[in-house]
């Protein structure tokens, strides 16, 4: 399935005094399987698109053409799946049965099936389908409703999946979980749109980043491409992941790093093939007192790596020879917590 | 993203007399007005009444467009009260054709009613175009506080309608978030039967109503966080006066009751 944007435009409230530009000039292609986070600060028309992409709202202006590729026939709004921001305030069902087959049925998929179709979405999910089908949808606590919605949009089977700000109010551990849940339907052959405001999930994630900015598409590529403009990106009121600014910043000050890193992963290694490469030829027997070691440790498999002991590493190694260095320390140094904080942007 | 529904009656700002009379006298001005216009009678009451509406909307300085938004709402009623009550005034009839027939005076009193309703519609208009929701409520308050001996709860009658006022943009919002929401999940609502169409309805409001009372409860909690007790020994921080102007305004649309009145009895 395949959609093209063309010149796309939506406009709200025309010709009234509170006419407001939501989107102009949008073209697009979205392609069967791509798996594209789209992020954008707020206002930007992140949350329009995705109406309009998924057939709710008609744009004012221009085209969407939402079709098979293979027989070019149109395709309905059903193999589009939305999912909304904090869509637990859709709930409405006595059980949560009924509240997963809804979507499903109102989209035609027979009697029959329902029961299937509503397992295995809420297998997807990793919600028990026998413990929890007859309880009622309210009685569930934040991270159940919210897989609750999920699947009732998985039982619908969508060949397209748009989510909203999906990982909104979830906790780290819903958050991975979610992340991984959309690889796997990913991998299913599905096509995913991830729109976020979290650069750290857009890098964790996609293969494509759309920026939005003022309901324009400022980039759009590969993460590698759009992390590279960093002018732009901070312009449009976005910051690259805290990860890749410190790569690129480190690289800028003098360290041969390649640079292009874009998660903590990524940095990781790079910082660490650095340090290797740097420590390997002469052996040296003892640290000086000023060159802080800098040890990357993993630690629930993400590195902890100390922000100021890279940097001091980096202002001391360079110009300088060790002849003069001080003597070394007699214990381990401490590691400290890793400064960007929890949450990225 | 949802604000796209303007409520009808909003508050117009803009300076003018009539802005700045206090809403407890607008509010009877617009009872006596109403009152009035059930006493008019003839074709010279009816030109008084008109004037007097003219006059205060350009008192008001209120554009038009604004009045003319909350006509159209009831237009449909009002064309319809008018054509029925044209066709089944009872008496003499005048003119005939298959089952219609029109009656003598029916055409007057078929017009009377429709103008009774644009006045009444257009003065209670300019009254919420020219008052704020809070100056209503705080005018209402004080009109009712009077009846406080009586058990009348004054301040949580107008603790009520000022939350309400608040809130209705805040619940059009979330019930076209959560119509979209539904919509997206393949919900229909104009197809089938009545039965079947008032079931369609569950999926709206029944998160609707969860998110209403879940609001309420967040701001009682809220206004007991801030040490709200209830009525009792409130102030307010703006505090409304009467004035000179109120009594003559209120004054004056007494004496237009009376010469309705009057006229009514001597015409």
């Amino acid at each position: 399935m395949q959609i093209d944007l063309q010149h796309v435009e939506y406009c709200y409230q025309k010709g009234s005094p509170f006419e407001h530009m939501a989107l102009q000039d949008i073209n697009l292609r979205i392609r069967s399987g791509e798996m594209i986070a789209m992020i954008g600060h707020g206002g930007s028309g992140k949350s329009t698109l995705s109406l309009l992409l998924s057939g709710l709202y008609k744009p004012t202006g221009g085209r969407i053409d939402t079709y098979d590729v293979k027989t070019g026939r149109q395709e309905s709004v059903r193999n589009i799946g939305l999912v909304f921001q904090y869509p637990e305030q859709q709930l409405f069902a006595e059980t949560v049965y009924e509240e997963v087959a809804f979507g499903a049925r109102n989209f035609g998929v027979p009697q029959d099936y329902l029961p299937i179709r509503v397992r295995k979405a809420l297998e997807l999910v990793g919600l028990e389908p026998d413990s929890f089908w007859n309880r009622s949808p309210f009685s569930l606590s934040g991270g159940q409703k919210r897989r609750v919605c999920i699947a009732g949009v998985l039982a619908v089977e969508p060949k397209m999946i748009i989510l909203d700000e999906p990982t909104a109010g979830l906790d780290e551990g819903g958050r991975r979980w979610l992340l991984e849940l959309v690889r796997q339907l990913n991998r299913e052959g599905r096509s995913i749109l991830w729109i976020t405001h979290n650069m750290r999930e857009a890098a964790e994630l996609a293969q494509r980043i759309i920026v939005l900015n003022r309901g324009r598409i400022l980039l759009d590529g590969s993460p590698d491409q759009v992390f590279a403009e960093e002018e732009l990106l901070r312009e449009a009121g976005l910051e690259i992941p805290m990860a890749a600014a410190v790569v690129r910043e480190l690289k800028r000050r003098g360290i041969p790093l390649a640079g292009t890193a874009i998660s903590v992963e990524e940095a990781a290694a790079e910082i660490g093939d650095y340090l290797a490469r740097r420590d390997a030829p002469e052996p040296v027997e003892a640290e000086p007192e000023d060159v802080l070691q800098a040890k990357a440790a993993e630690e629930d498999g993400e590195p902890v790596i100390s922000l100021e002991s890279v940097l001091a590493a980096a202002g001391q190694t360079i110009p300088q020879p060790k002849e003069d260095a001080p003597p070394p320390p007699k214990e381990e140094p401490r590691f400290t917590p890793w400064q960007g904080g929890k949450t990225d942007v | 993203m949802f604000k796209e529904k303007i409520l009808l009656g909003q508050y117009y700002p803009v300076e003018s007399p009539v802005h700045r009379r206090n809403a407890a006298c607008k509010i009877l001005i617009t009872l006596l007005y109403a009152v009035t216009l059930f006493f008019v009678e003839h074709l010279y009451g009816w030109l008084l009444m008109l004037a007097v509406c003219v006059g205060v909307i350009a008192l008001s300085r209120i554009p038009l467009r604004s009045l003319w938004r909350g006509l159209r709402v009831i237009a449909f009623f009002c064309l319809l009260a008018v054509v029925l009550n044209i066709f089944f005034y009872p008496g003499e009839v005048i003119w005939q054709w298959a089952f219609l027939s029109i009656s003598q005076g029916a055409l007057a009193h078929g017009l009377s009613i429709g103008l009774r309703l644009v006045l009444l519609v257009l003065f209670a208009s300019l009254l919420t175009l020219s008052t704020t929701p809070i100056q209503l409520t705080d005018g209402l308050e004080s009109l009712l506080r009077p009846l406080r001996p009586l058990h009348v709860p004054a301040h949580e009658i107008a603790m009520m309608m000022s939350i309400a006022l608040r809130f209705i943009p805040t619940l059009m919002d979330e019930f076209e978030r959560i119509r979209l929401a539904q919509q997206a999940r393949g919900a229909v609502l104009d197809q089938g039967n009545l039965i079947r169409r008032s079931l369609a309805l569950l999926p709206l409001l029944i998160p609707l109503f969860v998110a209403a009372f879940r609001r309420a409860e967040e701001l009682a909690q809220a206004m007991e966080a801030r040490c709200y007790r209830g009525g009792e020994g409130r102030s307010r921080w703006k505090t409304s006066c009467w004035q000179l102007q109120d009594s003559i305004a209120l004054g004056f649309f007494a004496a237009l009751l009376l010469t309705q009145i009057l006229l009514r009895i001597f015409l």
